[in-house]
């Protein structure tokens, strides 16, 4: 029977990808972690792929692959200034998108439950934890009213690149002011329902299906492992070609 | 169950109070039914009664007290109310937390600390009791009244003593209207006290032990099951309300291709190979050329086939109804002909192909929410805003209407000088059809325009659709509102997956 | 028509909730016990300010150049709804709340840690500001806004302390000594500085936008 309620939960503890993110992007941040960096946009693509999510794994891949290109070959074969500092720009950029390649894949596929049960079993405040949850069902949502306004204006005429250039700030308010306006109403129904089904109060909520570790964790746990080992030893051993 | 004793409530820095001196009492087993026009104060009554007044609006002023199921509602937390009341909103899609059937029916249960063992339990039974399709759905991809069911499972899986409905039936189409009042009649016979704020009452026939009319945030009618029965629909007219619902009978657009449902009763259980599933309706038909006319548009979404038309017509000066079950490409459709989707195929105005930037300078959308579509910081700037954007871009030979003149017609000359934000709801929705009629677009898109809103206030939607056609344009309305498509529509285009 | 008469215990729950439309009210208390309607507040602003602030970035994806416009229109986007949420503050601490939950949301999504740290701090001092201002003081917010505006600059502080490890990499050996010096210089204290004091800059416009925009939308609107 769990298994026909709980379709949601694919394997893995929500707590292992949040743990993961914050791993890999302490890792590739560190002074030294350009060497994590190819590890982590592979790790990055293969969650990607797991989830047949075939278009963010590629653009997460070339995407690297454009910034290398522009962080390492590019300099050594221009050396100048303006290429000083297209590298230095894509050498940090390079690890940017290699953590947000990760980070974007567990964020996306945390459901409110999860984050939350996860947090809780971190024993995380009481309104870190539900406010986090919250924000993560309300995202679809503000996105949703966001691109609606924005068809808006498009069809009144009032988008466009050179309305914002000419007047950045007025293009601004005219999206800020209806996006927050509608935002704040379409979430308005979900906090009323939340807030009278016990969201947020003071009482100590439980879980359904209490989180458990199982094989899938361990699995991703030890395939870090192994990717972690291997960024260590292709930086010794391959010193000159390797990132670093 | 429910007492109200001299209930006042005042919303921050509105000049009246919203109710005034209420008194009523339900019973456990009673099914009470509230109901009046749009702004009456049948939504903001419920919400006493669950605590969100005055718990969840800041600012305003309670007077008179409230209890339910003997708790003081000013005096308790929000969440120990929660746990007496479940409450089922207008848009059930709108108030589900989570992804899943599951999920949604376990959260109340999750949050109020129940032991995990009879989570699962009560989960299981609830679970049972809805239609097998639903058991492991994703939440969003079920039909409408399938989610109606969820949202009552989960509003009432911990138990409470009390539920309250907020206009359930007014996204519903007429086979889910029938499950709702065998859910109703579950709940009462359980025991629970339920109030049924609502506009349409007939299917609340055989139901409902009492009916309070409110107007004005005051008790205006009560009628006692009996008398409520016998009521002919003329005198719920005359309170504002809505009767039987009908279908609407509408002859078909001109319209084929595999996303076109065939015509019911037409004889034809199969879809045949050409797909021609609609000739045009009697009477007369403007030459195509002078309206809207889709040719081979077929648009896929996230790899999905999501419409596919051989040809629509949607002549001007007519309004055409959009209709079909959720996910069916109503919203797409609409989407293409403005410009804002991508698609395959060609789309025509008055016979000139039009690209889907020249789409977009030619149409305009009345939303479901009306105020995402308002940027100006008064009434009358937002006109102007609007002038000023159809003077350049409109279709040559059309002259808009002027400003002075449009804002008297709708009935908004007193609101010149108001923010459009702080209208009302019925208020944004005209300001935006004046600002899509100034701006003299030649294909307006209305999209569910009559959500939640009562007769009268029908009548002047209705009129409001008509005079956009006629100004003229080709206009699209979706909508599941039969008693608005009746009012408003000349034809209908019934879409189905393709 | 009955009488109205408001019984003492009908009145609003939180006295602090009918002086909050009026400047000058008493000060909110200094609690952390918060109700489920402000963590759900805290979410929805949270939620708008990064929304608003992505939907300005996605204009800069085309090309780096743009990002030198869209960094400042980010600023000044973030400014329309933090400048809103302080005025639904009702206790001190929702502005470190809504600092935590973003910067926790960020690192989620792949942001440093370093970067985290410094978004918590920053929102600290922000509420810290509007707690000097009653929470009720305009400057006070407008300056919150800038010290919270400052947070755009964390995600690149790994960059500065990663400094010696770029230059001691194999990459820029190669390149010659020159260019290590150069590009050095790009990334020292005062042009740090000076990046902080123009996003600074931009943040205290986006404090004085963002209240003319409540003045002229949402207190009109009766959303403020």
């Amino acid at each position: 029977m769990p298994d026909a309620l709980n379709p949601g939960l694919r394997g893995l503890d929500p707590r292992t990808g949040l743990a993961l993110v914050v791993l890999v992007s302490a890792a590739v941040m560190s002074p030294t972690g350009l060497r994590f960096v190819p590890a982590a946009v592979a790790l990055g693509a293969g969650l990607a792929v797991a989830e047949r999510a075939w278009r963010r794994g590629g653009g997460l891949v070339l995407a690297a692959a454009g910034l290398w290109l522009g962080g390492w070959p590019l300099p050594a074969a221009w050396p100048g200034a303006v290429t000083a500092v297209v590298a230095l720009a894509c050498q940090f950029t390079i690890r940017l998108v290699a953590c947000v390649g990760v980070g974007w894949h567990v964020i996306g596929q945390s459901s409110p439950t999860a984050m939350s049960a996860a947090l809780r079993a971190w024993r995380a405040p009481r309104a870190i934890a539900v406010t986090l949850a919250v924000m993560l069902r309300f995202f679809p949502v503000v996105v949703g009213e966001a691109r609606a306004v924005a068809d808006a204006m498009r069809l009144r005429g009032l988008a466009g690149g050179r309305g914002l250039l000419r007047h950045p700030w007025l293009s601004l308010e005219r999206f800020a002011v209806p996006m927050t306006a509608a935002s704040l109403r379409a979430t308005e129904d979900l906090s009323a329902s939340a807030a009278l089904r016990g969201l947020g109060s003071r009482r100590r909520p439980t879980a359904m299906f209490p989180l458990r570790f199982g094989a899938a964790d361990l699995m991703l746990a030890l395939a870090v492992a192994a990717l972690a080992a291997a960024s260590l030893a292709a930086s010794a051993l391959l010193a000159p070609w390797w990132l670093a | 169950m429910i007492r109200l004793e001299a209930v006042g409530w005042t919303f921050p820095h509105a000049d009246a109070p919203a109710l005034r001196g209420i008194d009523l009492t339900v019973a456990a087993g009673e099914l009470v039914v509230i109901c009046g026009a749009s702004g009456s104060g049948k939504s903001t009554l419920l919400r006493t009664m669950n605590g969100l007044i005055p718990h969840f609006s800041e600012g305003g002023v309670l007077t008179g007290s409230v209890t339910v199921g003997g708790l003081a509602t000013a005096e308790v937390e929000l969440d120990q109310l929660g746990l007496v009341t479940g409450t089922v909103l207008q848009h059930p899609r709108r108030q589900f937390f989570t992804d899943t059937v599951a999920q949604e029916i376990a959260f109340a249960m999750e949050n109020f600390g129940l032991a995990p063992a009879d989570i699962r339990a009560r989960v299981g039974q609830l679970v049972a009791e809805l239609p097998s399709t639903a058991g492991s759905a994703a939440l969003r991809w079920l039909s409408g009244g399938l989610q109606q069911q969820v949202a009552i499972a989960a509003a009432t899986a911990h138990r409470p003593r009390v539920v309250l409905f907020d206009e359930p039936s007014s996204n519903l189409a007429s086979d889910a209207v029938g499950r709702l009042s065998a859910a109703l009649a579950s709940l009462k016979a359980q025991g629970l006290a339920v109030v049924v704020a609502e506009h349409r009452l007939r299917y609340l026939s055989g139901l409902a032990d009492r009916v309070i009319v409110l107007r004005d945030g005051t008790v205006e009618a009560e009628w006692p099951a009996a008398e409520f029965q016998a009521l002919p629909d003329a005198v719920l007219a005359e309170h504002g309300l809505r009767g039987e619902v009908r279908p609407a009978v509408l002859p078909p657009a001109e319209a084929s291709g595999p996303s076109v449902a065939p015509e019911a009763g037409a004889g034809r259980s199969a879809r045949p190979s050409g797909g021609q599933s609609g000739q045009p309706g009697a009477g007369h038909l403007p030459k195509a050329g002078a309206g809207l006319e889709l040719e081979g548009v077929r648009c896929r979404l996230g790899g999905r086939l999501v419409l596919d038309l051989d040809r629509a017509v949607f002549p001007a000066g007519q309004v055409t109804a959009v209709r079909g079950p959720n996910g069916v490409g109503k919203s797409t459709l609409a989407r293409i002909v403005t410009g804002l989707q991508k698609a395959e195929g060609t789309v025509r105005l008055g016979g000139r192909p039009l690209t889907r930037r020249a789409r977009q300078r030619s149409s305009a959308i009345v939303m479901q929410d009306p105020q995402r579509q308002l940027f100006a910081d008064s009434v009358r700037a937002e006109i102007e805003l609007a002038a000023s954007a159809s003077s350049s871009k409109a279709r040559p030979g059309a002259r808009p209407p002027a400003t002075a003149a449009v804002l008297d017609a709708l009935d908004l000359a007193d609101l010149a000088e108001r923010h459009p934000l702080s209208l009302s709801g019925g208020q944004t929705q005209r300001l935006v059809v004046a600002a899509a009629r100034l701006s003299g677009r030649g294909i307006v898109v209305f999209d569910e325009p009559s959500s939640g809103v009562d007769r009268r206030h029908l009548r002047s939607i209705s009129n409001q659709i008509r005079a956009a056609a006629a100004s003229p344009a080709a206009v699209l309305l979706i909508s599941h509102d039969e008693d608005l498509l009746a009012q408003a529509a000349d034809r209908h285009l019934t879409l189905q997956t393709p | 028509m009955s009488d109205q008469i408001p019984t003492g215990q009908m009145l609003p729950a939180d006295p602090a909730a009918s002086a909050a439309g009026g400047r000058g009210g008493p000060r909110p208390r200094l609690s952390v016990r918060m109700s489920a309607r402000d963590l759900l507040n805290t979410a929805v602003f949270a939620v708008i300010f990064m929304v608003a602030i992505w939907a300005v970035g996605m204009l800069g994806v085309i090309s780096p150049l743009v990002w030198l416009i869209t960094t400042p229109l980010q600023i000044l986007a973030g400014g329309i709804p933090f400048m809103l949420l302080l005025t639904r503050v009702k206790h001190a601490g929702m502005v470190t709340l809504f600092s935590v939950v973003l910067a926790l949301f960020f690192l989620f999504s792949g942001n440093s840690p370093v970067s985290t740290a410094g978004i918590i701090l920053l929102g600290a001092v922000a509420d810290l500001i509007c707690w000097l201002g009653r929470y009720r003081s305009k400057w006070a917010a407008i300056w919150s806004c800038t010290v919270f505006g400052l947070g755009f600059l964390t995600p690149f502080l790994p960059l500065f302390i990663d400094r010696q490890a770029y230059f001691a990499s194999a990459t820029w050996e190669t390149m010659g000594e020159d260019y290590i010096a150069a590009t050095d210089q790009l990334l020292t204290a005062p042009v740090l500085g000076i990046l902080a004091a123009a996003v600074a800059v931009t943040g205290f416009a986006a404090g004085l936008l963002g209240s003319a925009v409540l003045r002229k939308h949402f207190i009109r609107a009766g959303l403020a």
